[in-house]
């Protein structure tokens, strides 16, 4: 085909594309080298940085392919093996130096401000930087965790504002004047940052395009209000317990109005301490919700009539042979009032809610609920963890059904199962009345390796008495869990383009 | 799909674009497929499409194919516009879900090319200007170099190596943390 390339600016148009056509003895055709510069430079932005400084060597054709493509400069993929830090610096020092620009990607994540901050503002400068459009950086050490000490965000970082169209923060403060603009900003992503109320608001305000909104373990406002017309996903995460500002942690997470958001993430880590209030008013398209936990002490659904579940704490007697032989406080998410009704929610995540009443309260709320996560309490204390699993408190009202399990449920994944009669009678609400199930995986906590034995998943069967199920046609799963990654689920959402983020999440 | 596209189907009908190939064949597409590719927008905006849209860079094969890409993708875009409103209507995000999905496997499937394709496809999507095509198929060249070493890169491709043993020492010298 003779297509005639194209000139694209800055691209130096496809006059030396013909150069070098030629062939080899092999007999096929040089036809990548055919391609015009600024579709090579397309090419090469695409590949990590080391490959694309490596394709200079090709031939005379691909020479500068890499220094007039946009740089995409990843600290992760500079390094073979084993190289000092030192020599890291020296590499984004020089792939800096030799770039034309303009720059399409930045990430910094293994190189810190400290002891290296006039480096650093060097480097935010270059021109080979210009135009970015991907920028990732994290210029305080991480495990710092007084937000006190956080170094402040270099401001020649806020130069990239314009063309920005992911930016992800890690590890630093942000300044709290300044009305910045992020005209096509999609992807914000906050993690460990402390930023005052009114600046992160501001921020909010100034990105008219987002479409992603993650604020995981950040330190400096108590409550955040979302209002966009244009947010998708929004997944929050309250600051590590040992934060000591207290008086600036996050209490309060409000979706106003946001007309598109499909993925409200409320998630946790394994420390994280203080608990929160979500409120959403208004997101009629939401697709997803969870993992809601005991992290969030109030959740309040819908505008007027709400539903509203409130974390409190109980006590449970661990009864063995007719006798209590230890008792535990735990704190459980119930419901206080069932109003509103989510029925566009098609997707589940539910942590420390293990009893058969207060799951049917969700059922209720979310009436046209395709998939459902449940995870047995997790409590960090180690003597406790032994006693976990479901609990089978209160029971399903048959003369009220439940119009997603009628109708909608196809999937079931509990996870922390321990085979007790109460895991049992919990996992039963589904077999007997989940009418749609296709598919219940049922992951069994244990600390022993090994596959589980034939005949205790008979034995399991037998009790869930899965030939009497609802479903006929449903299938039964059982595996082992060995736990999952909290701080994982940010990441799921952002490479899920899919519906559900949690099925590799859960299931990992 | 059929409520989510039928308003739109309607508007389109009224603007057919006629776009005529290299090999002179034409083909008939809606406003909205067309538009997806940004040269023949602005031919649209500067009214020179009357008697159909010559593309003398691109065959019929290639011009079919590219069709093919835009039509399934502007579904997606009209679905995406029509979405505010209808965003409370359960059956219409079951749509978008499938669809979405959907979406992905076409553009997995729209890929298994041999390469002469997969470059005419780079060369038509970069003459018609048609972003999210360029992308798909610029990852996918890019997705088959990394990792390689630049003799692996050579064959894979047939790129005959025209620098001499002393510019390849220099480039090589140049950005040496590139090749250690």
């Amino acid at each position: 085909m003779a297509t005639r390339p194209r000139s694209h600016a800055g691209g130096g148009g496809g006059q030396s594309s013909t150069r070098h056509h030629q062939r080899t003895s092999g007999g096929g055709e040089d036809l990548i080298s055919l391609l015009p510069d600024c579709v090579l430079g397309e090419i090469v932005t695409r590949l990590p940085t080391r490959d694309g400084a490596r394709v200079q060597v090709l031939s005379s054709r691909w020479r500068h392919a890499w220094r007039s493509s946009p740089l995409n400069l990843d600290d992760r993929f500079l390094l073979r093996g084993g190289a000092s830090r030192v020599l890291l610096l020296c590499i984004v020092s020089h792939a800096l130096a030799l770039h034309r620009g303009p720059g399409r990607r930045l990430r910094l994540g293994d190189v810190y401000l400290a002891g290296n901050s006039a480096a650093y503002d060097y480097w935010l400068r270059s021109p080979a930087l210009d135009g970015l459009r991907f920028l990732e950086i994290q210029p305080g050490q991480p495990c710092l965790v007084d937000p006190r000490t956080l170094p402040p965000l270099p401001p020649p970082a806020l130069r990239f504002a314009p063309t920005l169209r992911v930016l992800r923060i890690g590890s630093c403060s942000l300044p709290s004047a300044a009305a910045l603009r992020f005209p096509h900003l999609e992807t914000l992503s906050l993690c460990g940052v402390s930023v005052s109320e009114d600046a992160l608001h501001g921020v909010l305000a100034g990105c008219p395009a987002l479409e992603t909104l993650v604020l995981d373990e950040c330190v400096g406002f108590a409550q955040v209000r979302i209002a966009s017309p244009t947010i998708r996903t929004l997944a929050v995460s309250v600051a590590h317990s040992l934060n000591p500002m207290p008086e600036v942690t996050m209490r309060q997470v409000v979706v106003e109005d946001a007309p598109r958001l499909q993925h409200l993430a409320p998630f946790r880590h394994r420390f994280s301490g203080e608990s929160f209030e979500l409120r959403v008013v208004s997101a009629p398209g939401l697709r997803m919700l969870g993992c809601v936990s005991r992290t969030i002490s109030r959740l309040e659904l819908g505008d007027g009539a709400t539903t509203v579940f409130k974390v409190n704490s109980c006590r449970i007697d661990h009864v063995q042979q007719g006798k209590v032989v230890s008792q535990e406080t735990r704190s459980e998410m119930r419901a206080v009032r069932l109003g509103a009704t989510l029925g566009t929610v098609r997707s589940l995540a539910l942590e420390d809610v293990d009893r058969t009443d207060v799951v049917c309260n969700f059922l209720r709320c979310f009436p046209c609920l395709e998939h459902l996560y449940v995870s047995a309490g997790s409590c960090p204390d180690p003597s406790i963890q032994a006693k976990q699993g479901f609990r089978s408190g209160g029971s399903y009202d048959e003369l009220n059904p439940i119009q997603c399990l009628e109708l909608h449920l196809r999937k079931v994944v509990l996870n922390g199962y321990k085979g007790e009669k109460s895991d049992v009678k919990f996992a039963k609400l589904f077999v007997r009345h989940a009418r749609v199930l296709e598919l219940m995986t049922i992951r069994f906590r244990t600390k022993h390796f090994g596959v589980l034995s034939k005949e205790w998943i008979e034995g399991q069967q037998k009790q869930l008495h899965v030939k009497d199920r609802a479903s006929q046609h449903a299938k039964f799963q059982f595996v082992h869990d060995f736990g999952h990654n909290y701080t994982d689920l940010p990441e799921a959402i952002h490479d899920s383009s899919r519906d559900d983020p949690f099925s590799s999440w859960f299931e990992q | 799909m059929a409520s989510a596209g039928s308003g739109d189907e309607k508007a389109a009908a009224a603007a057919m674009i006629t776009l005529i190939s290299s090999d002179n064949e034409k083909f008939e597409v809606t406003e909205a497929t067309a538009t997806l590719s940004q040269t023949i927008r602005h031919m649209i905006e500067d009214g020179c499409t009357d008697g159909g849209v010559p593309l003398p860079n691109v065959t019929s094969k290639i011009l079919a194919r590219v069709i093919e890409y835009c039509k399934k993708h502007a579904t997606a875009a009209a679905g995406e516009e029509g979405s505010s409103s209808s965003f409370s209507d359960a059956a219409f995000l079951e749509v978008d879900r499938a669809f979405l999905e959907e979406l992905e496997e076409f553009d997995d499937a729209f890929l298994e090319v041999d390469r002469a394709t997969l470059f005419d496809l780079i060369l038509a999507a970069n003459y018609l200007d048609i972003k999210g095509l360029l992308n798909l198929t610029c990852q996918k060249v890019a997705d088959s170099v990394k990792g390689k070493t630049p003799e692996q890169i050579r064959e894979m491709y047939n790129i005959v190596n025209d620098l001499t043993p002393e510019e390849e020492a220099e480039i090589r010298r140049e950005t040496q943390w590139a090749f250690e």
